[in-house]
């Protein structure tokens, strides 16, 4: 594993973060470019089209091997683990439904176009020779095998449950159908959350993420099954609507996880807090307000309030000073990403840590 | 008698066919359009606006009145012809381009619609061209211009831009919105006006022409 030769303790530390025990401060997972990084191996092209226009060649060797190159020249400290992204699409159960996988021209962004507008005209059986779900598996599997251990390939971010169906019938439909036939919406929801395990569990063994553990889109190592839960299709609903769909999708596929992070999105799905907080199995929260809104600093009270119902939260957006200096946070529940511009930055952020608490 | 408060009440429920029909029958009953149009329909959609924005009732309960809004509007639009009932300008609506995203905007669509003011749609993806083509089409009073991305917000600024070299920027109203624009972006690019919802969108819209 390129994560350097603290591997083990990295390893132990973060299963403290599951297990919400304390190691002295807060969980960390800083990166930065080795001193003597290669220039030429650092911009490395790691977008959803790059590698949509790979798979559909046939080739799933290039991209990880340009990303083996690349993590070569990054330094991890913390609990921070090197990991490769292999996803193909934002919305990509969508797409292993049959939704259409498209790139958008002239952007780095690829989207599942809708194929339906009502939920019952939609065939909800997983195909596994549907292109792009084999394109992804052997794109795992590849990935795999040049990372040959040296770095992790990424749990995917799955846009499952009720995100699956926004994808297939786009999210104003999905609305109209919400109204107008209800009972078909729950029959395809349900047929859809049936599949997760399935689908989880193919890219489980794909990515060898069996034996190596998983880590990625939800940043926190865990030697067993983990993954970022989330419904982004829930902004648009009632409270009441999300108890009904949301909760209990979210907390089915809980359920089959060792541990997993909720990737809570916009502040219009702020209503549903309460009920998101009451899933058990949820460890943590990752709060993203939204481009237009202030920052994650700015919203002390929710992040408290997801510390006061004994989740940690994921913060991604706060600058080395701005770590340094909190107070407010609950540090035994909270873990910050930061990437730094180099290893002597990065090395004395970690010491000034360690010296804080 | 005309049953005003049982349309707005359909409306804000979404009875798009029962609306329909009870609209029909008022007309026949001799109702005139106008009142149909300003003492339900607009009520309603003005009370759909309120509930949205207090967090009531939310984007699916909004999109069913607004399809309910739009089978009545049908219904009576030839009859508020024939009656003369001019709309009070005329607003152009889309959503700038490189951007798909369209809820928001349809809400706003609606709702400016609900006021009385006539709204040509563009759709997703506008180009500046396009819209400074459409205004002199139109005749166009106002512009509104949804965003939902970073990266096309600043198609808001592009547009404005090209409004102003065609000689138009002082002829039309521009409003902005959509969720990652803000008051200061609207000041920083020169818009007439921001709102961060559909039901203030329209308020505002009906003062221009107060
Ligand atoms: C639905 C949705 C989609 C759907 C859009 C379907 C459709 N027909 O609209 C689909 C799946 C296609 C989609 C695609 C993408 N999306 Co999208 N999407 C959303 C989502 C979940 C909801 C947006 C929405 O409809 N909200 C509900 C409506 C009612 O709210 P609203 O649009 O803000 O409108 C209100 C106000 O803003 C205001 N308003 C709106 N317009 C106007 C105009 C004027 C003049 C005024 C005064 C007011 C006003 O009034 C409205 C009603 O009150 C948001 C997440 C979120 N939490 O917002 C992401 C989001 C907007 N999408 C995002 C992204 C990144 C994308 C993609 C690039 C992702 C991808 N690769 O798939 C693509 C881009 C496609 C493109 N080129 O546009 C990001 C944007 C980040 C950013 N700020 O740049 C968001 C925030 C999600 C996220 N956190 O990453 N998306």
């Amino acid at each position: 594993m390129l994560r350097g030769n603290d591997l083990a303790t990295a390893k132990k530390n973060c299963q403290s973060f599951w297990d919400k025990e304390w190691i002295g401060r807060p969980f960390l997972c800083v990166t930065a470019p080795k001193d003597d990084y290669n220039p030429a191996e650092m911009s490395y092209d790691n977008t959803y089209v790059r590698r949509m226009a790979d798979a559909e060649k046939g080739d799933y060797t290039s991209s990880p091997t340009e990303y083996a190159r690349y993590i070569r020249n990054i330094v991890h400290y913390g609990e921070a683990m090197p990991f490769y992204n292999a996803d193909l699409c934002p919305d990509q159960c969508g797409v292993f439904f049959g939704g259409t996988l498209v790139g958008q021209p002239g952007t780095t962004t690829s989207w599942c176009y809708s194929i339906a507008e009502e939920a019952a005209a939609l065939d909800l059986t997983l195909d596994p020779n549907n292109p792009t779900y084999r394109h992804m598996t052997e794109g795992f599997r590849k990935a795999a095998e040049i990372a040959n251990g040296d770095f992790f390939v990424s749990v995917p971010d799955y846009h499952s449950n009720m995100d699956t169906l926004s994808a297939l019938l786009n999210p104003a439909n999905l609305c109209f159908e919400l109204m107008d036939h209800p009972d078909d919406v729950m029959a395809a929801l349900e047929k859809v959350n049936s599949y997760y395990n399935e689908i989880y569990e193919n890219f489980y063994r794909a990515g060898n993420m069996e034996e190596l553990g998983t880590v990625g889109w939800q940043p926190v190592y865990c030697s067993g099954r983990s993954a970022m839960v989330q419904c982004d299709f829930s902004c648009m609903i009632s409270p009441d609507d999300a108890r009904k769909y949301v909760v209990p999708s979210i907390e089915l596929e809980v359920s089959h996880l060792d541990h997993c992070c909720y990737h809570y999105d916009g502040k219009q799905a702020l209503g549903h807090l309460d009920d998101i907080l009451a899933i058990q199995g949820i460890d943590a929260v990752q709060w993203v307000p939204g481009d237009g809104e202030p920052r994650t600093i700015e919203w002390m009270d929710l992040l408290k309030k997801i510390q006061k119902a004994g989740k940690s939260v994921w913060i991604y957006d706060w600058t080395a000073e701005e770590i340094l200096a909190d107070r407010e946070l609950d540090p035994r529940l909270t873990v910050f990403s930061l990437s730094l511009p180099s290893q002597s930055e990065a090395e004395a952020f970690m010491k000034k840590m360690e010296q804080k608490y | 008698m005309a049953r005003f408060e049982e349309m707005s009440l359909l409306l804000q429920k979404g009875k798009a066919k029962d609306l329909a029909a009870m609209v029909q029958e008022a007309l026949a009953n001799g109702t005139p359009a106008k009142d149909i149009l300003n003492e339900s329909l607009v009520v309603g959609m003005g009370a759909v606006g309120e509930r949205f924005k207090k967090n009531e009732v939310f984007v699916p309960e909004v999109l069913i009145a607004a399809r309910a809004m739009n089978m009545a509007l049908n219904v009576l639009k030839p009859a508020l012809a024939e009656s003369g009932v001019e709309p009070v300008g005329t607003a152009l609506i889309c959503t700038v381009k490189g951007d798909l995203h369209d809820i928001g905007k349809n809400l706003v669509k609606m709702m400016i619609e609900g006021t009385g003011i006539r709204v040509i749609d563009l759709g997703v993806d506008c180009a500046p061209e396009t819209i400074v083509a459409a205004i002199k089409e139109h005749n166009a009073d106002i512009v509104c211009l949804s965003a939902l991305l970073t990266t096309t917000m600043i198609s808001q600024k592009d547009t404005i831009e090209a409004i102003k070299a065609a000689g138009l920027r002082d002829k039309v109203k521009v409003m902005v919105g959509g969720a990652p624009v803000t008051q200061a972006f609207a000041d920083e690019i020169g818009a007439d006006a921001y709102t961060s919802d559909a039901a203030s969108a329209a308020e505002r819209a009906r003062a221009f022409f107060a």
